[in-house]
This record gives C-alpha cells, structure tokens and sequence, in this order.
C-alpha cells in the first residue's frame, strides 16, 4: 500500500497539516509517542523537533518503522524557511531541488517528478538561525540537510520532497507559532496536492502477504532450503506477483515433493524457479 | 496530478555552464530548471534511485568529460576482426527503454548525461588512431546517438572526423528512423550506420519507445540511398513464443526493403549479459518476464543454454544465407 510520511520540526508546522488530512494520534508504541505520530488512510505525520540532527533522528526512525508495513513509501518536510528578500516573497510555497548542507557542504538533490504549482529553489541548512539575509538565491533553515541524508538512506531520491513555505527574510524576528500555523495554512492545498501527486506517481512494490509469507515458511521449513535459496525463493515470488502470475500451485507442488537429502532438495528448488521464471517469452 | 515531461529539469556542472552545447540546450528547453551542481556523479550516481519511477520524467545532466574518452571493446560485442577496437560514451543513456538493454544494470539511473565537450573525445580518438595502424571505434553503443542528433548534433562531427582518418572504422549503431539527421552529412565510407533490427512483436512487447521495424527499415533503406555504409544486428536475438517464424519474416520483410549487396556486413547474437548487471536488472525490473526468464550463468555471462543458443543462430545464421553470403556474416560470442 502506497503511504506519505510527513515530518514537520515544530508542531506549530504540523497543526494545519494534521487538520487538513484529518489525521489522528496513533501512540501505540513508545517510538510513535517520541514523535508525536498521527495518521489516517495511510498518510503518517510526525513531529522531529528545531535542528537537523533532530529531523534526522525522527526521519530515520519513523521511515524504518513505517517501512515495515507499507511496501511503497513517500518522505516529505514540511516546514517554514528564510530567504532573501529578493527571491521569494513571504508567505510563497517552494519545492526544494537542491539541499546543501552549509557545515559540510554536502549537497542533496530530491527528484521532482510531477506537475506542481509551487516555486522551485535549493536551500542550504544551518546548524544556527540564521539572522543576516543569504549571499547567493537560496532559502535558508536548520532541517533539510538532516531530512535529506535521513530519508535517501532508507528510500530512493525520487520518493522525498521537501516543502518549505518562506516565513521571513533572515532579519531576527521571531514568529509567534499562530503565525507559522497560518503561513503554512495559506498552502495547506497546494501541499495536499503535492504529497497526493508523490504518492500517485510512485510505482508499487510488490509485497508479499502474510499468508503468501507464512506459506513461503512452510515451504522453507519442509525444502530446508538455505539462507540464499530463501532469499532467491522470495525474490522470484516478489517477481511472479509484480508479472500478476500465479505462484501458489508451484509452492504446493514444492511442498508435496519428498526432499530427503542436499541433492533432492537442489533438484526440487531448481525445478520450482524455473516454473516460476516461466517456460518462455510471450 | 500528471508527471512533468522529460528534461523537465537540467542539472549543469559548474565547469559545462559555458560550452556552447549547455547555452543551445538551455535556449532549447527554456521552461526547464537548471540546478547547478558540481559533478555529474553527484546527482546521476546517487545510492538507491529507482529506475522505474525516474523513467516517468527523465532530466537531462549535463558534463564535462574529464579523462578516460576512450576504452577497449567489450567482448560481448563483436569486434569484426579488428585488433584495436575502442568504444566512446560522449551521452550515457537513451531515450528508448528496451527491457534487455544492459544499460539498466550497468548504469544508476534512466537519466541522461550528455558530456558538452565533445571535441575532447575528438581530439582523444584524433591522438589513438593517429598512427597507421587500422582501427574500429564505436560511438553510439551506451546511448543511441542518431535518436538524440537533433539534440545534441554529435553525429556530424564525428562524421567528419573519421573522414580525415580512412583506416578508421567508425560505427553509430542505432535503432532510430531519424534518418531527416543523416540527409545534412555527406556519408564517409569508413563511417558505418549499423541498425538493429527485431521482429515488429518484438519492437512492441519489448523495445519501448523505439520505431517500428517498418520506420527502421525505411530508414536503412534511405541510408543505402544516401550512400551510408550499412550493417545490419540482427542482434539480441531473443527466444520467444514462435521465434522462429518471427525471425524468418524478419529476414523477408528486411530484404525486400534493403539491398543485401550493398550492406557491409551483417551480425547475429543471441540475448547475452554480465549475471551482474542482469541480477541488478532483475531487482529493478522484476515485472519483466524478459528480464526474470532463466538464463543459463557460465564464468559470469547469462544466455540460453547452448543448445538453444546453437538452434537460434543456427536457424537465424541458415535462413541469412538466402539474402547475404557466409562471409558476410558475424556471429557474435555469447560469453567473455
């Protein structure tokens, strides 16, 4: 099942979000408490606290966690950002396409695939706030770079995105959090629109089923296949179903064959890839 | 919510920025978003990018090249007798998505990088083939560079390179019908245009986005006119329900269209891949049935077992010698 996990450093950030797609608590593990995990028809938000190692953590452990039980999966930041006065205007939606990390000077950059109607810039991530307006047309924040190296660790490139709504003009003042709240309020469709469109964009993987899975164990237990016969078994099967071919009959007749020694089971495993490989070409 | 177009965005290495073929890119594709980055590798050699998901809306990288222009032929490929055979990558990538193509395991991503400084490898091969030694070089094989002449415009002057060195044998291979780009070349005749041909059901179910074989065959037949040096690759040959009806229409519908005395020579192979790249295929790829099929693995290479091997190019390799003489025809080694 395709899902968007949406990670916002301030709860200020989330609360539009979270009313917008309905979400609601689900703090069934101590992790999903961490983070303030809310959820509804597989769209996940959480909240990672101000900085980037912070973003990092709560990234990294809520996409794993998450990864668990959904076989395809998007990552979005969603939060606010500065900029020079001359490059966007408060208030503006922008879809990051380049993350530079300012202490390091690594650099991220998140696939854009689909249509949007939101402006397009790179930001660079500081470990401090930022309080003098940047030197070159770039946003500026204290998460993306954390989010970035986090999110491309466990998923692709092309399954992240990093929305930033510009809130002020790196001049020091602080926005009360009504105001942030209200900023990313003013684009709560136009961010909809964008996790929709990852989501709908994204090819699905295809996972097994907990009963194709138990019934994989069976067969696994009964052949005694080894570690790397497992992975190659799961491997065609993923490969079987994402062809929309059936592969239950070939498991059955595995488990129906008398596999005795190294030799019987070698000669069943072989004979069970090739009928799941199928005969020929169409 | 659709997927933006190809080439939506460019990424532009700092030092291609001022190559004219950056400008006349960036002119062309004035919507796309240029995102400055500092090395090609950066964005096209990321860890984990999905090929299936990046093929909905390819972008455009461009480099420059910075050593290494030229490198030894592969064995995979057939040399055609010649001791001193290179291959050149002035584009990585294609914009067609054929399922067997080995650039899907070889390479991270369905992106294309298009290397600005063209003139480089020019001048490399200009400096290996300078001595009197004959010498094969191809130039189109991780890419399809007559598909992409109106782009990028690397055929000409690769074109008028090799006229200026006649015991080079320069070979653009191609599947493309783009034949309006080869009409503003004068042909050289050590410049060899090879096509690869497949059965039309072939073409449909497995080459993607390609021309059908009707516009190739146009295509080779304008060429023989034009005056261009014409292989034929019947190559991969791929073992498919009634393939040996597929393959002898193939040769009919080829030679009623081409003339057999004026093509240069002709190569035949079966399907034949690294077992690596095919295994990164196979993670990438698992709904292709082309891709999932079980190959036989021998010292690192998979194909047919070589009974089928030996039935395929031997019907293949049989039914040629109706149209073209024996000693016109290659046969391609499956393995290393």
């Amino acid at each position: 099942m395709k899902a968007a996990l949406i990670i916002t450093s301030l709860m200020c950030e989330a609360t539009p979000v979270v009313r917008a797609l309905g979400l609601k608590p689900t703090r069934s593990s101590e992790l999903e408490e961490r983070f303030q995990l809310v959820h509804s028809n597989n769209l996940y938000l959480g909240v990672s606290g101000v900085g980037k190692l912070r973003s990092a953590v709560a990234t990294s452990a809520l996409t794993a966690h998450l990864l668990g039980n959904h076989s395809s999966l998007v990552v979005v930041n969603i939060g606010i950002a500065g900029a020079h006065p001359l490059l966007a205007e408060k208030g503006q939606l922008v879809l990051v396409n380049k993350v530079r990390d300012v202490a390091t000077n690594i650099r991220f950059y998140p696939d854009i695939l689909i249509k949007h109607q939101a402006h397009e810039l790179a930001i660079d991530t500081h470990d401090h706030p930022v309080t003098t307006p940047p030197h070159h047309p770039v946003l500026v924040d204290m998460e993306s770079s954390g989010f970035m190296q986090a999110a491309t660790t466990l998923v692709a490139p092309s399954e992240v995105a990093v929305l930033k709504v510009v809130s002020d003009y790196c001049d020091g003042v602080r926005l009360a959090p009504e105001e942030v709240s209200a900023l990313i309020e003013a684009q709560i469709g136009a961010i909809t629109q964008i996790v929709d469109g990852l989501r709908s964009t994204l090819p699905e993987h295809q996972g097994l089923t907990t009963e194709e899975q138990s019934m994989m164990r069976d067969v696994s237990a009964h052949a005694k296949l080894s570690v790397t016969q497992n992975i190659e078994l799961e491997r065609r099967l993923r490969a079987r179903k994402a062809q929309g071919e059936p592969f239950i009959p070939v498991l059955q007749e595995l488990l129906a064959k008398q596999i005795s020694n190294k030799d019987e089971r070698r000669v069943a495993f072989d004979d069970a890839l090739r009928a799941l490989s199928g005969a020929s070409l169409p | 919510m659709i997927t933006l177009p190809h080439f939506s965005h460019i990424y532009i290495e700092d030092a291609a920025r001022s190559y004219p073929l950056t400008q006349a890119l960036l002119a062309r594709f004035k919507r796309a978003v240029p995102i400055a980055i500092q090395n090609y590798k950066e964005v096209f050699n990321r860890p984990r990018q999905r090929w299936d998901h990046q093929s909905q809306s390819l972008k455009l990288i461009l480099a420059v090249k910075q050593d290494s222009f030229l490198y030894p032929g592969s064995s995979f490929v057939p040399n055609f007798d010649h001791s001193r055979f290179f291959y050149t990558t002035p584009v990585l990538n294609c914009i067609y998505a054929c399922e067997y193509c080995y650039l899907q395991g070889l390479l991270s991503s369905p992106n294309i990088v298009v290397f600005v400084n063209g003139e480089d490898f020019i001048s490399a091969a200009r400096q290996e083939f300078a001595n009197d030694q004959p010498g094969y070089l191809c130039i189109s094989y991780d890419t399809d560079l007559l598909a992409l002449d109106d782009l990028f415009g690397f055929c000409a002057p690769w074109v008028n390179f090799a006229r200026t060195i006649p015991r080079l044998n320069l070979e653009i291979r191609t599947k493309s019908a783009n034949i309006q780009a080869l009409r503003n070349i004068t042909p050289s005749p050590n410049v060899i245009l090879a096509w690869t041909l497949s059965p039309d059901r072939i073409v449909r179910r497995f080459e993607h986005r390609t021309p059908s074989l009707r516009a190739r065959l146009d295509a080779v037949a304008e060429a023989q006119r034009l005056g261009w040096t014409i292989r034929l690759c019947f190559d991969p040959i791929l073992r498919v329900q009634d393939w040996e009806r597929l393959y002898e229409e193939l040769l009919e519908q080829t030679f009623a269209v081409v003339d057999p005395n004026k093509v240069l020579d002709v190569s035949l192979g079966v399907f034949r891949i690294n077992s690596g790249y095919l295994r990164e295929m196979q993670n990438r790829r698992p709904s292709s049935k082309l891709v999932m099929y079980p190959y036989t693995v021998e010292r690192g290479s998979a194909s047919y077992n070589s009974n089928e091997r030996a039935e395929m190019l031997g019907l293949v390799a049989n039914s040629m010698r109706r149209f073209v003489s024996a000693e016109k025809v290659c046969v391609v080694p499956w393995q290393s």
